[in-house]
């Protein structure tokens, strides 16, 4: 990372932060005073992010106290998605340089059925248990 | 005694100081120097006597640089020390050859400048020729003189052209030349017929306009067909001499009855209904005049039309273009067709075929720089003069005050052109459709509707306003309403005095100036820029970094906020939940990480 740029804010402008800067060798760009509109990039992403949470949640019914979910699936999600940033590509090829598999996505919030597995199966147990989706797992073949 | 004399004026002549870069005008004064106190010899010759050598030379060192002295001092004699200087100043042979190309260059491609006075520019030639010759360049003189023939300013042409043809060249010195050239320039300037800047004879309207009328046969020169109503339409007269029965010579109009048709207003010899039954209308000629810039590098190109039968249209506004002889006074054209137009406008058309703004009329302008100059040639080769440039302030139909810039003001032209490339340059739209031409700004929308006339043009009539200063103005009761209301807008006056909404208000009319409070008290930031200028090219080059929250209510976790990480490059994001703000290093840290 060479460049980190963000607002004023008070956990941008710490001591330690300001440290960690140093020590990385990560130049630091802050916007004006009051002038969110510099920071326009992440501020624009963080309005795309929490509609899409807003919107997945509202749809589905799903209790306001689980945004911390819908807002990881909506960055996961437009991780994959066009952006008009990019041209013909995804984020997430411009990161990975490889296209992103999508065929996993379910919809947020919806019943989900867990397979039962383990070692204490009954014959006549139920094979899965239903739940609500609310997210991926980073990182692991879910 | 000559010794004595030549001590006298040794001791008094101060010897030019040599610098870096004054080799050739040093070279010759000290040469003409030299030669005046009889020195020169020993310069160039070195059998001149010993006494003579050595006051050479002390005259050399005395004028060069102090840092020099000593490095001559050690040469053996004068012209040695001379020779020295040379070759340090001058340069070796090469170097010379390739100053010589150089200035030779300069020397080919020289031109005049605009505005450079013609003693200006042979100074510039004798110089560069002195320079040459000292470079052991051939030039002469006479290269020098018809050099400086060759590129004198065209309204020299002429000049230039008798001095070729009556007189030796070669016996004629480059400043004689000059001078001739300078005072022939003192001479025929104000003459307007002087040179070749004539516009148009009379001989040549006459002719023109005679052969392109072939269906009445009349020669519009002669004063007989003046009842014809036939006349040529031009912006130009025949000499510029002033702008005779422009406007006032027109004749009254009618107070009775027509005897032709009844109606009021008209005689019967300018009778429409006349004119149709007699079968003359409809004979529309045309006629096109190119003008050209001369000296410009952009080409000044105009077209117009003129009809040379008055059709009569409604309105019909022809512009009352007089024809004067140079030797008697007689009003060419007939007038009796022309309708006075209103004396406060100005008409205008709108002419792609035109480079510039060009009017002839000076009161119009509101500012105007006389110091640019130029000239003007239309398509039949004759030239006009500019006489300046200028900005004039008009006002639109809804009071607005618009600035007119960059017109030339060229006395001789009797109509006013706008330039619609030149308004396009300023961002004025033009849609020319069904017969209305109309001028868009890109902020205020339409500007001006032009209608078309029945000779195909487009005049547009400006009414000329004085600038106004805010602070003392015609509308100061307008002003003192607007700051008692709180700035309230002229439209909010206009319509409170106007529909008697309150009492005690005098009628305010609309004003569209400019308030200096109210523009401060709404001024607001200029917007951001749509999409950012730089562009990250790689991975993690750029970062954009922004905490989000609290929200509430906060998840099972007692998570409140998040920190939303973009990869400027992919927009690739990271999201991290926190619970508090001072988490964020620790999540920043380990989003760091992951990148």
């Amino acid at each position: 990372m060479k460049v980190f740029r963000s607002d004023r804010g008070g956990e941008f402008i710490s001591k330690e932060f300001t440290d960690f800067c140093t020590d990385q060798g990560l130049r630091r760009h802050t916007t004006a005073p009051y002038s969110p509109q510099q920071n326009g990039v992440v501020e624009r992403r963080n309005q795309i992010v929490v509609e899409m949470a807003r919107c997945m949640m509202k749809s589905m019914s799903v209790p306001s106290m689980f945004w911390a979910e819908a807002v990881k699936v909506a960055v996961h999600i437009l991780n994959r998605s066009p952006t008009r940033a990019l041209q013909g590509i995804t984020p997430y090829e411009a990161w990975f340089k490889r296209k992103p598999n999508v065929s996993y996505l379910r919809t947020f919030g919806c019943t989900a059925y867990v397979k039962t597995t383990g070692p204490s199966v009954k014959k006549l147990d139920d094979r899965s248990t239903a739940m609500v989706f609310v997210g991926y797992e980073e990182g692991a073949k879910a | 005694m000559r010794e004595v004399v030549r001590e006298g004026g040794g001791s008094a002549v101060t010897y030019p100081p040599l610098t870096k870069t004054n080799y050739t005008e040093w070279a010759i004064l000290m040469r003409v120097q030299l030669q005046g106190a009889g020195l020169w010899e020993a310069v160039e010759f070195d059998t001149a006597p010993k006494r003579q050598e050595r006051q050479a030379f002390g005259a050399i060192l005395r004028s060069v640089p102090q840092e020099m002295v000593p490095s001559l001092a050690a040469k053996d004699n004068a012209e040695l020390a001379w020779d020295a200087i040379k070759t340090m100043r001058v340069g070796v042979d090469r170097v010379r050859q390739a100053r010589r190309q150089k200035l030779r260059k300069l020397y080919d491609e020289m031109s005049s400048q605009s505005g450079e006075s013609i003693e200006d520019l042979s100074l510039r030639i004798s110089n560069l020729v002195a320079e040459l010759q000292s470079l052991g360049d051939t030039t002469t003189e006479l290269d020098a003189v018809q050099k400086l023939l060759r590129i004198a300013p065209s309204r020299y042409s002429q000049m230039a052209c008798s001095i070729e043809t009556l007189l030796d060249l070669s016996t004629l010195s480059l400043e004689e030349v000059s001078g001739r050239l300078a005072a022939s320039e003192g001479r025929g300037e104000p003459e307007p017929d002087a040179g070749g800047k004539l516009l148009l004879t009379e001989e040549e309207w006459r002719s023109r306009f005679s052969t392109r009328d072939p269906g009445g046969g009349q020669s519009s020169g002669s004063g007989k067909n003046v009842e014809k109503g036939k006349r040529p339409q031009g912006r130009l007269s025949g000499d510029g001499s002033g702008g005779k029965g422009d406007v006032g010579g027109k004749p009254p109009r009618r107070n009775g009855k027509c005897n032709y048709c009844g109606i009021e207003g008209h005689w019967a010899r300018e009778c429409r209904r006349a004119k149709c039954e007699r079968g003359d209308h409809g004979k529309r000629e045309e006629q096109a005049h190119l003008v050209q810039g001369q000296d410009d590098a952009s080409a000044m190109l105009l077209a117009e039309v003129g009809t040379i039968t008055v059709l009569d249209p409604p309105k019909a506004t022809q512009v009352a273009s007089t024809t004067t002889m140079a030797t008697e006074e007689r009003v060419f054209l007939n007038e009796e067709h022309v309708v006075p137009t209103p004396s406060n406008d100005e008409r205008w058309y709108m002419d792609t075929g035109a480079s510039n703004h060009m009017t002839g009329s000076r009161s119009v302008f509101s500012k105007l720089d006389c110091q640019v100059k130029g000239s003007v040639r239309f398509g039949d080769g004759s030239v006009v003069e500019i006489e300046g440039r200028g900005s004039m302030l008009f006002m639109c139909k809804n009071g607005e005050h618009r600035l007119l810039t960059d017109v030339h003001y060229i006395p001789r032209l009797r109509s006013s052109i706008i330039s619609i490339g030149q308004l396009d340059e300023i961002g004025v739209k033009t849609v020319v459709a069904d017969g209305v031409m109309t001028l868009y700004d890109r902020e205020r929308g339409v500007i001006a509707r032009v209608n078309r006339l029945s000779n195909r043009l487009y005049p547009i009539y400006l009414t000329l306003t004085e600038p106004v200063s805010l602070l003392a103005q015609a509308g100061e009761e307008a002003w003192r309403w607007h700051a008692r209301y709180g700035h309230l807008h002229f439209r909010g006056l206009h319509d409170l005095s106007g529909k008697d909404m309150v009492r005690g208000m005098p009628r305010i009319e609309r004003l569209e100036q400019f308030c200096t409070g109210c523009a401060l008290g709404k001024q607001h930031r200029a917007s951001f820029p749509r999409a950012t200028a730089y562009r990250a090219e790689e991975k993690l080059e750029l970062t954009h970094g922004d905490l989000c929250g609290p929200i509430s209510p906060a998840t099972p976790g007692g998570n409140r906020y998040f920190l939303l990480v973009v990869d400027d490059m992919g927009r690739y994001m990271w999201v991290e939940m926190l619970r508090t703000k001072d988490e964020a290093l620790g999540f920043f840290k380990k989003i760091k990480k992951l990148a």
